[in-house]
């Protein structure tokens, strides 16, 4: 008799262990640069996971465990991304990653990632980011192929000369920037590049830079160039007198910048992920738990970046089962169509989601869609 | 006249701008490194923190752009003195415990401006008008101008201290001989004190006239810091006239190969500059200028 009650009190506990077991959280890892040059960018990044994360637990979670979100800051350092990408998945027992900008951040991490068959996530542009042969990483928003594809066009409908020069930084990311750039402009045999040449990422002087430019005679100016820099380099490119039509990737739209050189954007032409001006249901959606976690801040587009990763993540996860391993979770990952914020989402067979992106130009002190 | 030499001439200008800069952040780490022999590895986020002080001082204090920039110098000279009292002053005669000692010292605050100021940049409101003044192929705006007198004038001022007063005396005749120093009755520790606090000064006020351009930011003193001590090794240690010379020289030759290279091979080009005037004088363009420190 005594033995049964053991045996029963045994079996309790085992299940009640198991009960909570079953009640951990879904850890999502996110290694992001909270800090340097594009800190703020990640910060925003997170701001939007967590709206996003914290809307999945709002609506029950997913299969009944809490959707958790374990963030810690790579300061943008490739390096210092793999160690991070390491801990999340060793030691926080991360189901999936997230290692977000820079892009060679995502880039560099992307092994630890094959390595532990774990899907990861990054938020980043580049090309090279879904050829690094890891079937455990997707891309959920768009990319630079598409983002100069839609500028080359803008550019070849311009009134001017279109004598175009080309300034992105001195890495993987402003090389692969430019030579897309350079590609996607073949397809308009009367624009000309006149100019193109690299910065570095902790250069504060470009007058050098805009005076070749005027040297040149552009007056199409393709210049990528990260947030607070471009506030220097765009009073600097007023400082010599150098004037044409501005044309930018995600980096122009930023609502500090329009604060801190709103006079010196006016008239340019900037593509975006996301802007606030959009309305279909899933913005709207996206905006109204946004500014309920941030005090009624209005989101920009790499907020709207961190929301559809926590989106996809849930999605994949409510598939293949809350309790689901690396392989499965890759697995609904890669049969993911979902709509979101930045449009709908289904991945090709590189994991591409190869969303499409904005066209804005900046007029009047503000972005405007066109 | 040919855009080449429009664009030459207009670096030259550039040049000597960014120069008159590098030697503010080179004076101060050569008179640390003259009179302690101790490399200050702290410099640059002491030029970081003119920069802060400056935007503190306009933005909240509401004092005007000038003012900030001698409140920066004062501030900045003021943690320079506690950085000699808390980390270098107890391991003095231990060179290598300074190094660490200071560049802890570097990262400690860093991690203080960020979370004083958060990592977002900050703007210093500067009294400028924006359009620039164009004197032939040259476009100079009022703020460069400026900047330009500025750090000549602080330059000047810091050469006649040593020169012309009583303290500045003692602090050469510290850098020359320390033991006939020690014996005429100097007070080593004051002025060891007041080495870091002027260099401390220097940096801040370099930090405080750039940051009105180019934002100021956490990260900011790490690439000057680089450039000060450039200028540093190739003038050689004892001249102010020597550091001057060669902050120029550096400046000017950046300008120019941001020109006419690339500006990603700026520092490439700079530094094969500096190994080459060192290989036809190894004791630093110093050695060619009269000793004047």
């Amino acid at each position: 008799m005594r033995f049964a009650r053991t045996m029963a009190v045994f079996a309790v506990s085992l299940a009640a262990v198991t009960a909570v077991q079953a009640q951990d959280p879904i850890k999502y890892g996110l290694g992001v640069a909270l800090t340097g040059p594009i800190g703020f960018m990640g910060t925003q990044y997170t701001k939007g996971l967590q709206a996003g994360i914290d809307y999945v637990n709002s609506q029950g979670g997913i299969g009944g465990r809490k959707f958790e979100v374990i963030v810690r800051d790579t300061k943008g350092i490739p390096a210092d991304a793999i160690a991070v990408a390491k801990r999340l998945i060793e030691l926080d027992k991360a189901s999936v990653i997230d290692i977000t900008l820079p892009g060679s951040a995502t880039l560099a991490s992307q092994s630890v990632s094959k390595e532990a068959k774990i899907p990861m996530l990054g938020y980043t542009t580049v090309p090279a980011a879904v050829d690094q042969g890891n079937p455990y990483y997707f891309r959920p928003y768009s990319n630079v192929n598409i983002i100069s594809a839609t500028l080359a066009k803008v550019i070849a409908e311009l009134p001017n000369e279109k004598r175009v020069a080309l300034l992105a930084s001195n890495d993987d990311y402003g090389r692969s920037a430019i030579q897309v750039m350079i590609d996607a402009l073949k397809s308009y045999p009367d624009v000309k590049v006149v100019f193109s040449d690299y910065y570095e990422r902790t250069q504060t002087d470009f007058s050098a830079i805009f005076l070749r430019m005027k040297a040149a005679k552009a007056d199409t100016l393709y210049l990528d160039i990260r947030y607070p820099q471009s506030v220097t380099a765009l009073k600097q490119m007023a400082e010599v007198g150098l004037k044409g039509t501005l044309v930018n990737s995600l980096l122009f739209y930023n609502n500090e910048l329009a604060q801190r050189a709103g006079a010196l954007l006016e008239g340019a032409y900037i593509t975006a992920l996301w802007a606030p001006i959009k309305d279909d249901p899933e913005s709207k959606k996206f905006i109204e738990a946004f500014r309920k976690t941030n005090n009624g801040e209005i989101p920009d587009d790499s907020a709207a970046a961190g929301w559809c990763s926590a989106m996809v993540i849930a999605d994949a996860f409510k598939r293949a089962g809350a309790n689901a391993d690396g392989e499965k979770l890759r697995e609904a990952l890669a049969a993911t169509d979902i709509l979101s914020p930045i449009g709908r989402i289904k991945f090709n067979q590189k994991g591409d989601a190869e969303a499409p992106v904005l066209l804005l130009q900046f007029k009047n002190g503000a972005y405007h869609p066109l | 006249m040919a855009p080449v030499f429009e664009i030459a001439i207009q670096q030259i200008v550039n040049g000597l701008m960014v120069g008159t800069i590098y030697a503010l952040m080179a004076l101060g780490l050569m008179v640390v490194l003259g009179i302690l022999n101790v490399v200050n590895m702290a410099q640059g986020e002491l030029y970081m923190l003119g920069g802060y002080f400056a935007y503190t001082a306009v933005s909240i204090l509401k004092v005007d752009y000038i003012t900030s920039v001698l409140l920066a110098m004062i501030a900045a000279a003021v943690v320079g003195a506690f950085v000699e009292r808390v980390s270098v002053r107890p391991l003095l005669g231990r060179p290598a415990a300074v190094f660490l000692a200071t560049f802890g010292m570097s990262l400690m605050l860093k991690n203080i401006a960020l979370l004083i100021w958060g990592p977002d940049p900050r703007d210093i409101s500067a009294p400028f008008n924006t359009t620039p003044l164009v004197i032939g192929p040259v476009f100079l705006t009022q703020q460069r101008i400026f900047i330009f007198v500025a750090a000549v004038v602080v330059v000047l001022a810091f050469a006649a201290f040593l020169r012309w007063t009583r303290t500045g005396m003692a602090l050469r005749a510290l850098s020359r001989d320390k033991d006939a120093a020690l014996l005429m009755g100097i007070n080593a520790n004051r002025l060891y004190m007041l080495s870091f606090g002027l260099g401390a000064g220097l940096a801040g006020g370099a930090g405080a006239l750039l940051g009105a351009i180019f934002s100021v930011y956490p990260t900011m003193g790490e690439l000057p810091l680089m450039k000060g001590f450039a200028v540093v090794v190739l003038a050689g240690i004892g001249s102010i006239a020597g550091v001057l010379v060669s902050a120029l020289i550096l400046g000017v030759t950046e300008g120019l190969a941001a020109a006419f290279v690339s500006t990603s091979w700026i520092d490439v080009v700079a530094f094969v500059v500096l190994i080459l005037v060192l290989l036809i004088y190894p004791q630093g363009i110093s050695r060619l200028i009269k000793r004047d420190a």
